[in-house]
Parts: C-alpha cells; sequence; structure tokens
C-alpha cells in the first residue's frame, strides 16, 4: 500500500490509515472529487521544492509528496474522503518543509554575520 | 521502508477504524492524543518568550486549527485523528516560522554589531550617532544612511554652494570631526534642464564643490568619495520649479553603516 509511511512518523501513518480504511463504510455521503485540495498540495509541494527543502527538509518533503500520491490515487479509485484529508495533510507538511527550510537558512546565515564579526 | 515496523502500525489502526468508524461509537468524542499533544506544543510556543511574538499569523493559524481539532464533536474517530495531525503539524510550521523570525533578528544583530566594530564605536557612541543622524534627517536605505542636502544649495546650473546654505553642513562637518572612523560618499544630482553630459559633469562638480567645503573644514579628503549622477536619480517631479529645485541636491551616503 503506497500510502504507508515511514516508520518515523507513527501520527501521519495511523492518520493516513485510519482515514484510508473508514472510506469504505457505508454511512458516508458522495463527496465531490477534491480537485483543488490537491491542486493546493502540489503547488504547497513545489513551493516546498523551491525554497529547498530537498536539502534542507527532505523528511517533510518525502511525507508530502507521498500523501499527495495516496491523494490521487484515492480519487481515481472513488475514495473522496481520503482523497481530500490525504491532500490537506500534504499541503500542511509541505509549508512545514518550506517553514523548516526558511528557518535552517536563515540559522545558516545568522550563523554567517556572527562569524564576519571581529 | 520497514515493512515489519509498517505492520505494527497497520494492525492497531486498523483496530481501532473497525470500531470507532464503522461500527459506529454511541458516544461523540472530542478531540484527540494528536490534538491534546498539538495544544501541549502551542502552549509551549506561545510562553517561549524568544519566538511567542516572531510569527503572528502563523500561530493565529495553529490556534484555529487546534482549537477545530479540540472542538470537532464527532463519532469518526479518523476526522478527529486527521484534524489533531493538522493541527500538530500546523503548530510545527509556527514554530518554525518564528524561528526563522529569531535567526533572522539574530543576524541582523550581528551584522549591526560589526559594523559598529568596524566603524570603531561605542555602543554609547553608536546610539549616540543613531540620534544626530536622526537628527540630519537621515534616511535609512538599502545602502545605509543617506543624508540629503537639497534646502536652496544650488542655483541652475552653478555648483558653488549658496552662503546661507553653506550652514546646513555644520552638523554634518560636526559630526565628522566626532566619529573619525566614518567615511562618507558625496553624490551630486541634477534636474533635467540640460543634456545628459552636461548634467553629468554638473553633477560631479557639484558633489565637488561640497566635498572641498567639507576638506575646507577639516576633514581629511580620504575619507571622502565624491560621484555625480547626473540628472538619472530624481527625487521630485522635474516640471516643476520646486521639484526642480529639489533635484538639484548632494546626497552624503553613510553606506553600510548599519547602527543597533
Amino acid at each position: 500500500m503506497t500510502f504507508i509511511l515511514g516508520s518515523r512518523i507513527p501520527s501521519a501513518l495511523a492518520a493516513g490509515l485510519a482515514a484510508a480504511l473508514t472510506v469504505g463504510c457505508a454511512t458516508t455521503p458522495p463527496q465531490p472529487p477534491p480537485t483543488r485540495e490537491l491542486q493546493a498540495a502540489e503547488s504547497s509541494i513545489v513551493g516546498a521544492e523551491r525554497t529547498g527543502a530537498a536539502q534542507y527538509a527532505p523528511q517533510e518533503l518525502r511525507v508530502a509528496r507521498e500523501k499527495l500520491s495516496v491523494g490521487h490515487k484515492a480519487r481515481q479509485d472513488g475514495h473522496m474522503t481520503l482523497a481530500r484529508r490525504a491532500a490537506e495533510q500534504a499541503q500542511a507538511d509541505a509549508e512545514l518543509a518550506t517553514a523548516r527550510t526558511q528557518a535552517a537558512i536563515a540559522r545558516a546565515q545568522a550563523e554567517q554575520a556572527r562569524g564576519d564579526v571581529p | 521502508m520497514n515493512r515489519p515496523g509498517t505492520l505494527r502500525w497497520l494492525l492497531p489502526a486498523l483496530v481501532v477504524v473497525v470500531s470507532v468508524g464503522c461500527a459506529g461509537a454511541r458516544v461523540h468524542e472530542r478531540g484527540s492524543d494528536n490534538a491534546r499533544s498539538a495544544r501541549a506544543n502551542l502552549e509551549s510556543l506561545k510562553a517561549n518568550p524568544e519566538l511567542a511574538d516572531r510569527a503572528p499569523a502563523e500561530l493565529q493559524e495553529a490556534e484555529s486549527a487546534v482549537r477545530t481539532a479540540e472542538t470537532t464533536d464527532t463519532r469518526d474517530g479518523t476526522l478527529r485523528q486527521h484534524l489533531g495531525y493538522l493541527a500538530e503539524v500546523k503548530v510545527e510550521t509556527a514554530r518554525a516560522a518564528a524561528e526563522q523570525q529569531l535567526a533572522e533578528d539574530q543576524g541582523k544583530a550581528w551584522a549591526a554589531e560589526r559594523e559598529r566594530q568596524r566603524n570603531n564605536l561605542s555602543a554609547a557612541d553608536a546610539e549616540a550617532l543613531r540620534l544626530e543622524l536622526a537628527a540630519l534627517k537621515a534616511r535609512q536605505t538599502e545602502r545605509g544612511y543617506v543624508v540629503t542636502i537639497s534646502d536652496v544649495l544650488f542655483t541652475t546650473a552653478k555648483w558653488d554652494i549658496k552662503p546661507g546654505a553653506a550652514k546646513n553642513l555644520d552638523r554634518l562637518v560636526a559630526l565628522l570631526q566626532k566619529y573619525p572612523n566614518l567615511t562618507i560618499f558625496v553624490e551630486g544630482h541634477t534636474d533635467s534642464q540640460g543634456n545628459d553630459a552636461y548634467n553629468q559633469d554638473l553633477s560631479e562638480k557639484r558633489a565637488g564643490a561640497v566635498k572641498d567645503l567639507l576638506v575646507s573644514r577639516g576633514i581629511a579628503s580620504e575619507r571622502i568619495t565624491e560621484v555625480g549622477h547626473g540628472e538619472g536619480l530624481p527625487v521630485a517631479d522635474n516640471k516643476t520649479a520646486s521639484g526642480r529645485q529639489q533635484n538639484r541636491r548632494v546626497e552624503i551616503v553613510f553606506e553600510k553603516l548599519n547602527l543597533p
């Protein structure tokens, strides 16, 4: 199952799994495909990549990408609730990747400025 | 990826889902373990004096995600878990944003310290200089502090300083005498009357005139670099007489001077 994420992210895994497995329940009313959420997740991931997340927050970036692919797959299979939640989590993960990357860059620059002081 | 490790998570999650999601727990529940840990992390972020005020927008977003996770009233355990996860991630994002701002602020402080040492100023001197520059109506720009000496300094097509205007430079002379390690750029500008080559020459003469005046008051010429910008960098509309007068000016640039 592609949505199984690394064991280092147990909460992501549990949430993803739980979401995946509930969709089968008959009580869920039909949902429209989460096209907007998937696009938002995608552009957040691209944003994170541009910031340098592959270098500074690879773990968070990987999680975001994996959840995005879970989302696309779930939409294809008609599991719209799972698709939407996966997209929302992917976007949040990508934004975290961006924020951690920017923080790491700012810290490196601050260190540099500190080193410049005689 | 570690398959056995994955399975360890798969089984409990399956049990939770089946019992809560499908069989339908009768009691609605609020929040989740994620929501509780997100709340705890958020509170510790808000209690951190270095970080609490540095990313207000992200903190607001985290607060709202945590509240949603805490208050959503649903029997859907997976939804609770989903909202809890989002809340946790948004709190971490807010923390990272605040850490970024903190690092940027520290970087600026180090850069200012470096400038202070480069200019050989004590911390008290730096503060005094900052006030004196404010009295000269210095603007802080990308390049450093810029003092504009525009008020009736030059007549059209002339570069000799009007007698009254020279008094405006007294304060600058005093400042340069008091802080002997400061160096400056003296940069001349013209209005748009006349052609470019003429104005380039005129702006250089204006810069030179101010430099000569400073040197005549005892400021070492090595401390002063003169530059002519011609008519290319106007600060006011060249269509009006008063605009043109503002454009006929000299700017004193304290390059890279970055005071605390």
